[in-house]
């Protein structure tokens, strides 16, 4: 039985891990005012930060539209037997949403299952690629899909954030808005779950990314490490010193925050994605 | 007799202030005492009992509640000692009175973590082993005791310099022990008829006292809001107890002192009508004074619209004096801020009313002043509700605390978080030296700028700006990143500016931010992370 495993660009894997796991990545839209972007095919991410800085107008990120996933679900189906379609959290954009209408209007008998992340980045990376790896061990969907899911369960995604200005351009903070502070400049740390969950704060960057090596170290049984970065890759040299240090042997991904998390998070935004091993039913 | 000794300490109030080692304008001693006692007496007072125990054990209560400052605080333990001491005495003659000394003295020594010679422990020991070892041959005569008591104090003060290095190069003896001793010769004054005019404290004077007890009502805790209602009632048997109880059920800073004529209350309230119509349901009602709370008000509400989703599971009080600094501890999600005061230490009560004002039951006090600390664990001891102290000794340690918050975790786990994160910032203060001493080998001129680092004086510069750069060369650590000049009263925002700027042409690689603090004497304050 083959499984074909599909992502979006949101995942941050690079070409060479997509091309070599055979996962197929549909892209997501950057709008600078009213022009659209592909992520990752017509802006790369280099140049994503630097029109971000210095664009008046605040960026926005869209899902794919609902044909470029039932063109991809057309054409995979006609080679596998089955697809895990692995995404972005519902609760952070539509994508989810897009492939799951792409899938009920396709009239193939070619089975999709769509796996919400509830997450981004790595979180979403580590999904996809566990689901491809028990796809290229042979698989059935079922188990395929399992494997997805428990990297779900078991992954904790982690944000640090150096300033507030890009998330309040784009209108997304209000929860965090009341630990944050108005009058001191914090520097914000928080878990995706879903939603974006504030967890601590710092009043300075070193302080800041500390704090974010020290909140992904906290998980147990750590066996799967990513770290990423946007316009700061020294900072991402640094915490995988430290994670080198913390938890020898256990292998850590670098990856390049993309334009969803970098929209809100601007410049010098940085992530952690930990995996925990698994524990017997999970 | 304690009357008098509280009034002869008030009489000495501003000697006791000026033999302070530290030449900085805040936490006086001299005045901590005399308001913690004037506290006592209210309570005295009150209990409207003749009784030894019973007045002793008033004064006990309202010790503890008016304790300002470390030495208020730990006056309140010996009251709390003495009054152990005559627990089933209604009259109490020179046997009890040693018994009672020594009763003090051990609690005393409790109330301090790292007791210190040289202080007010050694003078209280002094005076109690003084009496203990005299009194069989006095033949239990209390006057006699007494003298002897307070000769002991008087020996024991001036050698305080000896047991204690920074007194000795400051050339003072040591101010709680001096307020220990003044008190002890008042109490001998009146015993011997030398102050037998003086009539009791609140009698005396009630337009002073009631200012003072209800000026620490308004300058400390976050009134919620409402009016601020006063009044007189004139009447037959009025229960104070019953009036208080009453009172506290209609709103909150409540105080009522008096006797079963005349009660005068204070309280601030939403409903003032219903107060004032309680009030005259017991008697003639006069002096009635009702005031809106109208910033109050709008801080209320702010408070309430801010905090209405996310209600972080413990609440965080923090003792801060300056509007900025106390804008900016609201920001950073401090559920309650407490003032000082002149002393800029406020009492146990502020405190407990500041921890019952936060809707959580878990409570994290943030005292920001090493004066503080004691007063805040008092708070602590005493509340019901789960409270911890962090052991901020400054405004910055408060603010780095209060960052680490994480709203989700529990008391001890964000007390822990908290602490820690209190040790990683340096505090840098700058004031005017209020006299010419000499510190660790530092000599200091009256009206010059002095710098302390995380408490310590290393700097006396002509210069507050100067000041301030020789104290950062002092303490920049390569792990230094981010500077921040929280400005006071007594300077401007030109002025921090221009500070700013001298500090970022100095450390171009650090970030350094200004943002206006208003706290009273403290010209900068400085953090560094």
């Amino acid at each position: 039985m083959t499984v074909r495993v599909v992502t979006d660009s949101t995942s941050d894997l690079s070409p060479d891990v997509l091309e070599e796991l055979s996962i197929v990545c549909v892209p997501l839209s950057v709008l600078f005012g009213d022009k659209a972007y592909r992520d990752g095919v017509d802006l790369t991410t280099d140049q994503f930060f630097q029109k971000l800085v210095e664009s008046r107008v605040a960026p926005s990120t869209s899902q794919p539209s609902v044909g470029e996933f039932r063109q991809v679900y057309e054409r995979l189906a006609g080679e596998a037997d089955g697809i895990v379609s692995v995404h972005i959290g519902a609760e952070l954009s539509g994508t989810v949403a897009a492939a799951t209408l792409a899938r009920d209007s396709l009239s193939s008998r070619c089975p999709i299952e769509i796996i919400d992340t509830e997450t981004a980045s790595l979180g979403i990376g580590f999904t996809a690629i566990a689901a491809a790896r028990a796809a290229r061990a042979g698989a059935p969907l079922a188990d395929v899909a399992e494997a997805a899911r428990s990297v779900v369960r078991r992954q904790h995604t982690i944000c640090f954030l150096d300033t507030l200005e890009y998330a309040r351009r784009g209108g997304r903070i209000s929860r965090v808005e009341s630990i944050l502070g108005g009058l001191l400049h914090l520097k914000p740390i928080f878990i995706i779950q879903g939603v974006s969950l504030p967890l601590s704060r710092a009043r300075t960057r070193p302080a800041g990314l500390k704090r974010l090596f020290e909140t992904a170290m906290a998980y147990p049984n750590i066996v799967d490490v990513g770290i990423m970065h946007a316009t700061t890759p020294e900072d991402a040299e640094l915490i995988a010193g430290w994670t080198r240090e913390r938890l020898p042997g256990v292998p850590i991904r670098l990856a390049r925050l993309g334009p969803t998390l970098g929209t809100h998070g601007g410049p010098g935004v940085m992530a952690m994605t930990v995996v925990e091993g698994e524990k017997s039913g999970t | 007799m304690f009357a008098a000794a509280t009034h002869w300490l008030e009489c000495n109030t501003q000697a006791i202030n000026s033999i302070n080692v530290f030449p900085v304008p805040d936490g006086d001693t001299g005045t901590n005492m005399y308001l913690t006692m004037l506290a006592t007496m209210d309570e005295a007072y009150q209990s409207g009992s003749e009784a030894a125990n019973v007045v002793a054990g008033a004064m006990a209560r309202g010790a503890l509640m008016g304790a300002r400052g470390n030495s208020g605080v730990i006056l309140s333990q010996i009251l709390r000692g003495f009054a152990d001491g005559l627990s089933d005495k209604e009259r109490f003659g020179g046997e009890d009175f040693v018994a009672a000394l020594d009763e003090a003295t051990l609690r005393a020594d409790r109330a301090v973590t790292h007791p210190v010679e040289g202080t007010i422990l050694t003078v209280m020991r002094a005076a109690a082993a003084a009496a203990r070892d005299c009194s069989k041959e006095l033949g239990g005569n209390l006057k006699a005791i007494l003298a002897v008591a307070v000769d002991a104090a008087k020996d024991a003060v001036a050698k305080t310099p000896s047991l204690l290095p920074a007194l000795r190069e400051a050339g003072v003896v040591d101010a709680g022990g001096q307020g220990l001793y003044v008190m002890l010769e008042g109490a001998l004054r009146y015993v011997r008829g030398d102050l037998a005019s003086l009539a009791p404290l609140a009698v005396q004077d009630p337009e002073r006292s009631w200012a003072r007890a209800t000026g620490a009502l308004h300058g400390g805790e976050e009134c919620n809001f409402g009016f601020c209602t006063e009044f007189l009632v004139s009447g037959e048997k009025l229960n104070a107890g019953s009036v208080l109880e009453r009172m506290l059920d209609m709103g909150d800073s409540v105080l009522v002192v008096g006797d079963e004529k005349l009660l005068r209350v204070h309280l601030h309230t939403a409903q003032p009508d219903a107060a004032i119509a309680f009030g005259r349901s017991l008697g003639e009602l006069s002096q009635v004074k009702v005031d809106n709370i109208e910033e109050q008000a709008e801080q209320f509400i702010a408070h309430a619209r801010g905090y209405e989703g996310d209600l972080a599971a413990v609440g965080i009080v923090a003792v801060v004096s300056g509007a900025g600094l106390k804008d900016v501890f609201r920001s950073l999600g401090a559920t309650a801020t407490v003032q000082g005061g002149a002393t800029m230490n406020p009492s146990t009560r502020q405190l407990l009313a500041a921890v019952e004002s936060c809707r959580q039951e878990d409570v994290i006090i943030l005292p920001n002043n090493k004066n503080v600390i004691l007063a805040g664990q008092q708070a602590a001891k005493h509340s019901h509700k789960r409270v911890r102290v962090v052991g901020t000794t400054s405004v910055p340690q408060g603010m780095a605390a209060l960052v680490a918050l994480g709203p989700e975790k529990d008391l001890d786990a964000n007390a822990e978080l908290m602490e820690a994160a209190r040790q990683d910032v340096r505090t840098i203060e700058v004031t005017k030296a209020i006299r010419t001493t000499s510190i660790d080998g530092l000599p200091v001129r009256v009206g010059q700028a002095i710098a302390l680092v995380d408490g310590k004086l290393t700097v006396a510069n002509d210069s507050a700006h100067a000041a301030v750069l020789e104290a950062l060369r002092q303490t920049v650590s390569p792990d230094t990143s981010l500077v921040t000049i929280y400005f006071g009263a007594e300077s401007t925002e030109e002025d921090a500016a221009g500070l700013a700027a001298e500090i970022r042409a100095m450390y171009p690689s650090l970030e350094t931010e200004v943002v206006s603090g208003g706290q009273p004497h403290y010209t900068y304050i400085v953090s560094l992370e």
